[in-house]
């Protein structure tokens, strides 16, 4: 009897959540409030209407060069003497985020971009010594767990944009959508009486599909531009693969799973299981409303509602993104960005087990561009900051407070032609 | 162009003066777009070199007519105009070109050329100074230089005139002769955007206003080619519709105003001004059919 097992599919890759990179480095610094914007290549991604509004044809490309997740699971463990141990998962990537062109074509625009709108490479390996277990007088002496999880998705497509008239533009991208994603993970629970559980679990799973994005920006006066997008991931093919092996010599009685009995006293014994299987889980249609107002030349202030419909078991959840951006002269701007990472989880209830967990995110990110005649190069940062609960131990009643802090750290440059 | 902090900018003063409405884009501008946007274009010196040459290439295609009193009354006239143009830094000249074909060209820097056809369709000066006053546009907009991309990032490779002006290696003078190239394409074949042609129709014919001139010269000169020179005018893809040209001029003439009086014709100066031109071979065809 274990203290702990493997979770389901969805602790493992952040599904919870929308916005898990913020993609672009002037959207980036503004927090992701774009939809209004999106007049450079990164519009492809927020809004594709934007890139018929851009000033010139150009292209961008936007990498994190550093990104550091913490996620901390309160008082997850116990000990024998009564201390509570947290649970911490670290994610660290660098990757570039974003790459996009766009150039006239046409009565329009046509855009052709890149992007990694979510990415996480999860790890936990961390030991506790003398851990409470629910054998009577027989604690786990040693607990290992290894955890190394990676999740990427990738969206590859054109664009295009025309200006439907002097203050109204359309556009749509039609991205390819790839994910993904790898989970290993491995336990070993080593008893005070020599018994012990051993669980490796390892997944590997691709989905492809398609992203249209829909978008529209209408800018009812010269100061300000309202912008409204759609978009909605369809999974045309899914591969998931799902690999089991554990033995558990602490069990009292032969584990009986698809009519097959595992009796672990004997000490050849070893479960072993290996699936494949096709889903195809499309993601929620998503609709973002925003709205950019132009102060001056040298100001403007942005902000971005976003709507996300339920389906399966997800949630129906919203999002605000809010930025400003100044220029503290005409070669030097500044950005600063405020937004929300909502779960699409419900709450967790105190009488159910084996939930998903629930952690609302707020973050904020600041950047400075600095731009030459035909170049810019950004600098930017990011910081976020969520708590919540969770159910980190399978078939457990018990609920743990979550901490996730995320810290950004991205460079950007732009050439326009 | 949208209004920025720099009233002083010689595009912005053009704004200001000819009353052009601001693009419903013009918030959208950051101010380092209108820094660039701004900026380049004062570099009239630069542009007058491009120009020459592209005027020189020109020249080497259809001669300029042998008509010594002809020009120098042109030059007389569009001198006159170029008065009034929000081209400070321009010096402009003006030559008549020695075809038949019904057209005007303009070069960055002020090179400005009227062909013998297209004067001989013109029954007075207003008519002369609104095609004049339209080409004065197209160098003062700087139409060519952004049609070419040449109006910005002084710093590339290809693109920007500075570097035209001041490289010596091949990869200089392979720019050169592609940025010639698509100059001449630009005049001979595929024209100016729609929105340039109508500008310069606009601030055309309020220089031609600005300078004493019958508001309606380009209208009447434009629907005479029009009749009796649809074939040829169909032919010439430098220009939008005669139909929308028409109809955008006519619209800013009604809310154009015309002060003191009506405006002039001079039709007699030009008629004596021209006479060489009306009384040669080609002239005298073309009398019959359009005069």
């Amino acid at each position: 009897m274990s203290i702990t097992a493997v979770q389901g599919e969805d602790g493992f890759a952040d599904d919870q959540h929308y916005v898990n990179v913020l993609v672009g480095s002037r959207a980036a610094s503004l927090g992701g409030a774009y939809t209004a914007l999106a007049d450079d290549p990164s519009g492809c991604y927020y809004n594709p209407a934007g890139i018929a509004l851009a000033p010139y044809q150009s292209f961008s490309a936007s990498m994190n060069v550093f990104q550091r997740s913490l996620k901390t699971y309160e008082h997850a463990l116990a000990d024998t003497e009564g201390n509570l141990h947290d649970w911490e998962q670290e994610s660290s990537t660098l990757l570039p985020n974003f790459f996009g062109v766009i150039k006239n074509f046409g009565k329009g625009v046509l855009g052709i971009s890149y992007a990694v709108p979510d990415a996480i490479n999860r790890r936990q390996r961390q030991s506790f010594r003398n851990i409470q277990s629910n054998i009577a007088g027989n604690p786990v002496e040693n607990f290992t767990i290894d955890i190394n999880d990676s999740d990427r998705t990738f969206l590859f497509g054109p664009s295009y944009a025309v200006r439907l008239s002097d203050n109204l533009s359309l556009g749509g991208t039609l991205y390819v959508y790839y994910r993904d994603r790898e989970v290993v993970r491995n336990q070993l629970l080593q008893f005070e009486q020599g018994q012990h559980y051993w669980i490796n679990y390892y997944e590997t799973r691709q989905d492809w599909g398609l992203r249209p994005i829909l978008g529209l920006i209408w800018e009812p006066h010269q100061k300000l531009a309202l912008g409204l997008t759609a978009a909605k991931t369809f999974v045309t093919s899914g591969k998931l693969k799902q690999q089991t092996t554990f033995r558990d010599s602490s069990a009292d009685s032969p584990y009986i799973i698809d009519g097959i009995s595992y009796d672990f006293s004997d000490t050849d014994t070893l479960y072993f299981d290996s699936t494949t299987t096709h889903p195809s889980d499309d993601q929620p249609l998503s609709l973002t409303l925003g709205a950019s107002y132009f102060v001056s030349p040298r100001l403007l202030a942005t902000m971005d509602l976003s709507f996300h419909q339920a389906e399966d078991q997800k949630e129906a959840t919203w999002n605000l993104a809010a930025g400003a951006e100044y220029y503290l002269t005409e070669s030097i701007a500044l950005r600063l960005g405020l937004y929300s990472d909502r779960a699409n989880t419900p709450e967790l209830s105190s009488n159910a087990t084996n939930q998903a967990e629930h952690v609302d995110i707020y973050g904020a990110s600041f950047g400075v561009a600095v731009f030459s005649q035909q170049s810019s190069l950004s600098l930017g940062f990011g910081y976020a900051r969520g708590e919540g609960e969770a159910q980190i131990v399978s078939d457990s009643l018990t609920i743990q407070d979550v901490t996730i802090e995320d810290l950004t750290i991205y460079l950007a440059a732009g050439y326009s032609f | 162009m949208c209004q920025g902090n720099k009233p002083v900018s010689a595009l912005v003063v053009m704004v200001m003066v000819i009353g052009l409405a601001a693009r419903a884009d013009c918030g959208r501008q950051r101010i380092n777009v209108i820094a660039k946007e701004q900026e380049a274009p004062a570099d009239w010196q630069t542009e007058a070199w491009f120009g020459r040459k592209l005027a020189a290439r020109i020249l080497g295609s259809i001669p300029l007519c042998d008509c010594p009193a002809a020009n120098r009354y042109l030059n007389l006239v569009g001198s006159g105009l170029a008065l009034y143009a929000p081209a400070p830094g321009a010096v402009f000249t003006f030559g008549i070109l020695d075809s038949e074909k019904v057209n005007a060209y303009a070069t960055p820097g002020g090179y400005i050329f009227v062909t013998k056809g297209a004067i001989l369709r013109m029954r007075n000066e207003a008519e002369l100074a609104a095609v004049l006053g339209h080409e004065i546009a197209h160098v003062s907009c700087h139409h060519m230089v952004k049609s070419l991309g040449l109006n910005r990032h002084q710093d590339s490779a290809v693109g920007g005139m500075a570097v035209l002006v001041g490289g010596t290696t091949g990869s200089f003078r392979q720019a050169i002769s592609q940025g010639l190239e698509k100059g001449l394409e630009i005049l001979f074949d595929t024209g100016y955007s729609r929105k340039q042609e109508l500008e310069a129709d606009r601030i055309g014919m309020q220089l031609a206003v600005t300078a004493g001139y019958r508001k309606d010269g380009l209208v009447n000169f434009l629907k005479r080619i029009h009749g009796f020179e649809a074939s040829a005018a169909e032919d010439d893809r430098s220009h939008p519709t005669w139909k929308v040209r028409l109809q955008q001029l006519e619209a800013s003439m009604d809310g154009l105003h015309q002060d003191p009086g009506p405006g002039q014709t001079r039709e007699e100066r030009f008629n004596e001004a021209f006479a060489q031109l009306f009384d040669s071979d080609i002239g005298d065809e073309h009398n019959r059919s359009s005069r």
